[in-house]
């Protein structure tokens, strides 16, 4: 169906709004990379069978993802009339009983997290999602649709709004409009850096050379960082729309949507997306009777890391080496094959049909002062609820932490955050009362960078994990310039070295030394970010670090090298449980009697500890 | 006409010149090495780092790749850049620690060696050599691998069918870490896998140029001009001056 105008695609919304609330039950299983890695996929088919074998008559689709990782597979079960409720964890072999739950009209309750309005009867006894602790302070604007609508269906984007801000824009505002409102809404980039996205693209448009090119940054990279995923694999036409109002917002008529070939499924999304707008004729001549032409292309990425940095990135569209160069020239001046390029984060475009559709002003009343709107983190690690939030900017780390993730996994204390992945750094737990935005985490030597937030319980060695960033940036510097390749690999060795208990004459002040230097020298932002895991470390844990040079000591009893696993005799029962765990048959003793562990076999896995009920082992 | 400040000396800068450039032709010392006048700027080795005081976002950039915008106030010899480029010195000989190139461009910016692991490379990984073979319209060789895996190599590492022997990388290459075996008959580029036939000179049947060479040549003259690939440098000379002037030599052509 071609959409000609604005007044279709109201219609269309109107018409398709039945698709999220049918007269039958309406089962969303959440079917995103994680929720299938989670068995969705067997927890979707046992609803199809027993929904078909019971005789229940329901809609089931599969949508993005609501977020709560620790609790996939997360299905949520619209009833007409009533309320839609989300459930999680979802056993496979759950399914047929709360399919007969609902066949004898009865609310299934087992693992149920909450209610979500849809403007019918409300269950009382049963708490609004938003009420969950993992939900609540959660403000949902990026993140919209996900887990609502059928990410594979044009039509239900539409029926919950979609593609109003395109006609907007194309119908009732300039360039130089749509351009403004964005500046106005306070808008900054969310891959990292943080540059107002207004001004990127003004700068962009300005550039006097065409044609002009916007591309979309799906590289994302960071290890523990999913946001862009969720969004490409949840919410395709949220970012197809974002697209062409960019591409119509700088002077350019082609648009490149760039996905590391790590994302199958989200590229799959991706091009479904592209290809049903391009049947309604949202892409390609004449877009809403506008005079509008503006094509979109999606490329796989190749696999690197360094192929984010928006050089390198450009590099790789034109299918060359994802290597970075120096700027100036920025790609709003010389681009992709030279030309003005703007590009953008994938949360970043997400945010941009919403303001779009409810003004600068209102987007501006969430958020911090110089940081609006909300942000997306990756909540994963040493902590209890793991996930993807959506939080204004400024939002305190310990909400976010002790709030959403619920504190430690199994009670751990927690020690410290890692932010923004191997360019970001640790921040320690007595700080967590600082506001998640731009300015404040750059001041603790950390950056926003995309969103990761690794939490590190006392049970993380702080040596081991920057040790970890350093191995990481290591194998994804390109190698282009001096310092990246070289000093990255001296720095990586050296803790290496400290984490096998070889570093006697490591010099701390020396390696912090190197590190600034490498920051200060290198010629991209891999390069200029990757010591801050080690220098943050370096500042706010140092005592950790001369335990393991000077004390031969891991404190948080990670590094196997440094540690020695005994026995103690006096707590020791014989009960030989650590005898039938031990995987090298290090442990030996007589039944009913203390037992000992030789030291020459020992090769540090705590699985003794692990199994030992009498608190016997000792691990030093 | 832009003007720069540099070290506090007001510099007149002409269209399209980098800082280095600016630097270099008033006689301000800047080291470098991935730079090569006739070569694309690449800023790698970041030897030629300047800090920016103001005029563009302060802190260290290359200074080949830099453009001398109007206004830009810079230090060549600042405490950052004297400590930046003793670093990129120290990691480049523990690199090669055999190259006398760079032991001297080392032992000229302070550097010695430190506890950085040494290892045994002759090639920096500056990409001379890569951008003179692109330049040429040949590319034989590229960046293969990344980070410190990262080494110049041919496709596969299988014999090159590209390579024309012309060694242009070997006459780039800071640290003559490139080597061609020439022969009277033959050039063998010994990294490259290639092993090329001299052709032999219309005129002297002196062997001279390698079959790709000439074709390079032939392909690259202007229009309208007579290819000369087929002679060697002398007699090219000699046909050349004999369609100028009414000069013949004696008795044919000889030394």
């Amino acid at each position: 169906m071609k959409i000609k105008d604005a007044d279709s695609i109201k219609r269309l919304a109107e018409s398709s709004r039945q698709l999220l609330t049918p007269s039958v039950p309406r089962i969303a299983v959440g079917m995103s990379s994680c929720g299938l890695a989670a068995g969705a996929q067997s927890v979707m088919e046992a609803f199809q069978v027993e929904c078909g074998r019971q005789g229940v008559e329901c809609r089931i689709v599969a949508t993005g993802c609501l977020g709560f990782c620790g609790a996939e597979p997360l299905v949520e079960i619209l009833l007409p009339g009533k309320a839609a409720f989300v459930y999680g964890p979802v056993e496979e072999n759950r399914c047929a009983d709360m399919v007969a739950e609902l066949r004898e009209g009865r609310l299934p309750r087992d693992n149920l997290l909450g209610r979500r309005e849809v403007g019918g009867a409300e269950i009382e006894d049963v708490p609004p999602l938003s009420d969950h602790p993992f939900y609540k302070g959660q403000i949902r604007i990026v993140t919209r649709n996900l887990g609502l609508i059928d990410p594979g269906s044009f039509e239900e984007y539409v029926a919950c709004g979609g593609y109003q801000a395109l006609a907007k824009a194309l119908g009732a505002m300039s360039s130089e409009q749509v351009i403004d409102e964005i500046k106005s809404s306070g808008l900054r980039g969310r891959g990292g850096a943080g540059f107002p996205t207004g001004l990127k693209w003004e700068m962009t448009r300005k550039s006097p050379s065409s044609p002009k090119y916007i591309i979309m940054n799906g590289d994302e990279g960071d290890p523990g960082a999913y946001m862009d995923r969720s969004l490409m694999e949840g919410d395709p036409h949220a970012l197809v729309e974002a697209m062409i109002i960019g591409g119509y917002a700088i002077g350019a008529q082609t648009g490149i949507l760039y996905v590391r070939a790590e994302y199958p499924l989200a590229q799959k999304r991706l091009r479904e997306a592209i290809g049903q707008a391009k049947e309604a004729a949202l892409l390609g001549r004449d877009i809403l009777g506008s005079g509008f032409d503006f094509d979109l292309y999606l490329v796989s990425g190749a696999g690197a890391f360094v192929s984010g940095e928006e050089t390198a990135l450009i590099h790789s569209v034109e299918g060359r080496i994802a290597e970075p160069d120096p700027r100036p020239p920025y790609p709003s001046e010389a681009g992709l094959y030279g030309q003005p390029t703007c590009i953008n984060n994938v949360e970043t475009l997400a945010n941009v049909p919403v303001i779009l559709d409810r003004g600068a002003e209102w987007y501006g009343g969430f958020g911090a002062e110089k940081s609006k709107g909300t942000k997306l983190f990756c909540l994963v690690g040493e902590v209890a609820r793991t996930g993807l939030v959506e939080v204004p900017l400024g939002t305190p780390l310990a909400a976010i932490v002790h709030g959403m993730g619920g504190g430690g996994r199994g009670g751990a204390a927690v020690k410290a955050l890692q932010t923004g992945g191997p360019s970001g750094g640790c921040i320690p737990s007595e700080a967590f009362d600082l506001p998640a935005d731009y300015e404040a985490l750059q001041k603790m030597g950390s950056i926003m960078g995309s969103g990761g937030l690794i939490v590190l319980s006392e049970r993380t060695c702080m040596v081991d994990t920057a040790r970890y960033f350093l191995k990481f940036t290591r194998e994804e510097s390109c190698g282009k310039c001096t310092p990246c390749r070289e000093g990255i690999d001296y720095l990586s060795h050296v803790l290496d070295d400290i984490v096998a208990g070889k570093g006697a004459g490591v010099n701390l002040d020396a390696i912090e030394q190197v590190s600034r230097g490498i920051a200060a020298a290198s010629l991209c932002g891999l390069g200029q970010t990757a010591p801050n895991p080690l220098m943050t470390s370096l500042r706010h844990f140092r005592a950790e670090y001369e335990a393991h040079v000077t004390e031969n000591r891991c404190p948080a009893g990670v590094c196997s090298a440094l540690l020695h696993i005994s026995i103690d005799p006096q707590a020791c029962t014989g009960c030989t449980a650590c005898v039938a765990v031990c995987p090298v048959s290090a442990i030996s003793g007589t039944k009913k009697e203390p037992h000992q562990v030789d030291q020459s076999l020992c090769i540090k896995c705590k699985a003794c500890e692990d199994i030992c009920r009498f608190n016997a082992i000792r691990v030093v | 006409m832009a003007a720069i400040t540099l070290n506090g000396r007001l510099l007149e800068a002409e269209a399209g010149e980098k800082v280095l450039d600016v630097a270099r032709r008033n006689g301000i010392p800047v080291p470098t090495l991935c730079h090569h006048p006739g070569l694309s700027a690449y800023g790698a080795c970041r030897l030629c780092l300047v800090e920016i005081k103001s005029g563009f976002r302060p802190g260290l950039v290359s200074s080949c790749t830099m453009p001398a915008i109007d206004g830009l106030v810079a230090e060549t010899e600042s405490p950052a850049v004297k400590s930046a480029r003793k670093l990129v010195a120290e990691l480049l000989l523990a690199r090669a620690p055999q190259s006398p190139e760079i032991r001297a461009l080392a032992a000229g910016l302070g550097a010695e060696p430190t506890a950085i692991p040494k290892k045994d490379e002759l090639c920096i990984l500056c990409g001379r050599c890569v951008r003179a073979c692109s330049a040429l319209g040949v590319n034989a060789v590229s960046f293969v691998r990344r980070g410190v895996k990262r080494r110049v190599a041919v496709p596969f590492d299988k014999p090159s069918e590209h390579c024309i022997a012309c060694q242009a990388c070997v006459s780039v290459c800071p640290t003559g870490a490139i080597k061609a075996k020439i022969t009277h008959e033959k050039v063998e580029m010994v990294e490259w896998q290639a092993r090329r036939e001299l052709q032999r000179c219309a005129v002297c049947q002196t062997p001279f140029v390698t079959a790709g060479q000439r074709d390079l040549v032939e392909r690259t003259v202007e229009a309208g001009h007579q290819p000369l690939g087929a002679l060697c440098p002398k007699c090219r000379r000699l046909e050349t001056a004999k369609a100028y002037s009414m000069w013949e030599p004696a008795s044919g052509v000889s030394g």
